[in-house]
């Protein structure tokens, strides 16, 4: 009976190690999935699209928090041209532990070293790697490419819709909301999301706590899904609860990071990146949502554009999207970030 | 609102009539040897959609007969589950589970089963592909990804029992709805919602347990 359980056991262990692949697939369609253990946290990257292109972006989601599920949603054309690696960063998305501890932007930034480095480790053989930061991310992303030499693991740097002045995100916010709320309203427009906006900012001229900034960073959100000029999307499907992604592990950890005080708070009430942009020398593309009201065009995009140390730099405007332009204008987005890795890779 | 109030009150129904059927009654209790039931059953995650598999073995604790006023009988078996299950969601994770509990099932004279079950298990998951583990030197080595969580699960059930009805058929089938909560998943909890669809047979492994014979006056 002994001998039968410890051949069961080994039965169980073989299949289980029989899941693991250390082999990597080169191919116009690659769906490669690999994890990185760091601060207790396993942290899911799953590589897809045109590994045969010998191009990666690894993309940073925003949030925090939020996952890369959003983005892979929306990139069949950019996969069909180069490979995305989505990486779920710990306690967001995916990624999975039973003891996360304390969350600081340092952490975030040394579990982003250590992807790179896996990435780098897995795809060693002649790839060429692209940063591609969303939001919150854009605003890591710049962090990390200004430290030592990082940037050098990189051909460019794509900002989409990036807070490299996290801190000033809340007032931003405060400013184009109550801007694009009088515009709506001296348009004739009557929804009532304007009037609430005009009275959210008249209650709020300071944005003091968590709750005060989750409401208001919502409001952005509804907000830019009533302007004429922005294309309509879809996030929850079928598929979005069905499919690969465990959607409830990332609602999970959304909520659980969100209730974290002092690491939001570190990020949106102290943390400043404009002093490492001129260090940025990497070839770099700006992507904004025209009426991204969540990281302000003005305030943010073209402040981040006119102070990145690049030579090789441009800015696009995506004149139908707030601050999901990948979502929002999927054929456009793709063009410009082909266009940009055709022309520095 | 009311849907759930309403919803609310079926399940009442449905799974708590059999403790008010002891009222005003008359006892008799014998020590009765019962073969020992096990279950086998497709269980998957969201809904089922990510499959997996769960044997159960159910250690009967007591057994008892109620007879109601319309002479209709109820057979009620209180039980403790051993479970051991598996679940494969592509893309995310695998995971071994194992748990014990208490389960309460209802089976009617035709045959007709409900019942709950409430557990506490032990999960080990398998994060699928490599897992790095990177030293902050920057030296890269590989580890089993994935890691240990406790869980509490409450089951509902609805099944058929055939060996009320035809002894040639010596099993039962039944589906379930199973709610289970991982923790400590991060800083949180992680929900599932696993359900099954199985057989159930007794094994000739025999046991004596407590069994009642209640009857309304």
């Amino acid at each position: 009976m002994r001998t039968k359980i410890i051949g069961l056991l080994i039965l169980i262990a073989g299949f289980f190690s029989s899941c693991s692949n250390n082999e990597i697939e080169i191919s116009p369609n690659a769906h490669d999935l690999f994890s990185v253990r760091s601060n207790g946290n396993d942290m899911l990257v799953k590589v897809v699209g045109n590994t045969e292109s010998k191009v990666i972006i690894l993309f940073v989601h925003g949030g925090p928090g939020e996952g890369s599920w959003i983005f892979e949603k929306n990139i069949d054309q950019l996969t069909s041209q180069y490979a995305v690696a989505l990486w779920d960063q710990a306690n967001s998305g995916s990624s999975q532990g039973n003891n996360s501890g304390d969350f600081t932007i340092e952490r975030s930034l040394n579990d982003m070293e250590k992807v790179v480095k896996a990435l780098k480790t897995r795809y060693d053989d002649g790839f060429g790697f692209y940063l591609m930061g969303h939001s919150c991310g854009g605003g890591f992303s710049v962090a990390y490419l200004a430290e030592g030499e990082n940037q050098n693991d990189f051909k460019g740097f794509i900002n989409v819709d990036g807070a490299h002045k996290l801190k000033s995100v809340k007032d931003f916010q405060l400013i184009e909301l109550e801007k694009r709320a009088n515009i709506e309203v001296n348009k004739g427009n009557t929804d009532p999301i304007w009037q609430e906006a005009l009275d959210f900012c008249e209650n709020h001229s300071e944005i003091k706590t968590i709750d005060e900034f989750s409401e208001l960073s919502l409001l952005c959100g509804d907000a830019t899904a009533k302007i004429d000029s922005v294309n309509l999307f879809t996030l929850i499907d079928p598929s979005t609860f069905f499919g690969e992604y465990s959607f409830f592990s990332y609602l999970s950890n959304w909520s659980s990071l969100w209730a974290k005080e002092d690491y939001l708070k570190q990020i949106f009430w102290e943390t400043d990146y404009s002093d490492k942009l001129p260090e940025i020398t990497i070839p770099s593309l700006a992507i904004w949502g025209a009426f991204d009201i969540n990281c302000s065009v003005e305030l943010m995009g073209e402040a981040y554009h006119n102070q990145v140390g690049s030579a090789d730099k441009s800015f696009v405007l995506c004149e139908h999207s707030g601050h999901y332009p990948f979502v929002t204008e999927p054929d456009f987005f793709t063009n410009e970030v082909v266009s940009f890795i055709k022309n520095t890779k | 609102m009311n849907r759930v109030k309403q919803t609310f009150t079926v399940l009442i129904l449905l799974f708590g009539t059999s403790a008010l059927m002891a009222q005003n009654s008359t006892n008799t209790n014998e020590k009765v040897l019962y073969n020992l039931p096990a279950s086998v059953a497709y269980m998957g995650d969201y809904l089922g959609t990510k499959p997996g598999i769960n044997f159960s073995f159910e250690n009967s604790l007591r057994n008892t007969f109620l007879t109601k006023r319309n002479s209709k009988m109820v057979e009620r078996m209180l039980y403790n589950p051993i479970s051991l299950g598996w679940f494969h969601h592509k893309g995310y994770n695998s995971a071994l589970m194992l748990s014990s509990g208490i389960g309460l099932r209802n089976t009617r004279q035709n045959g007709f089963i409900t019942g709950t079950q409430v557990d506490a298990g032990l999960m080990r998951t398998f994060i699928h592909g490599t897992t790095y583990l990177i030293t902050d030197d920057g030296d890269v080595s590989t580890v089993a990804g994935g890691y240990f969580y406790g869980y509490f699960s409450l089951s509902l059930e609805a099944g058929w029992d055939f060996t009320k009805t035809n002894k040639n058929l010596p099993f039962s089938t039944f589906v379930r709805l199973k709610p289970l909560v991982q923790f400590p998943y991060n800083s949180g909890t992680l929900i599932h919602i696993m359900a099954e669809i199985g057989i159930r047979t007794a094994l000739p492994f025999q046991k004596k347990i407590n069994e009642y014979h209640k009857s309304k006056k």
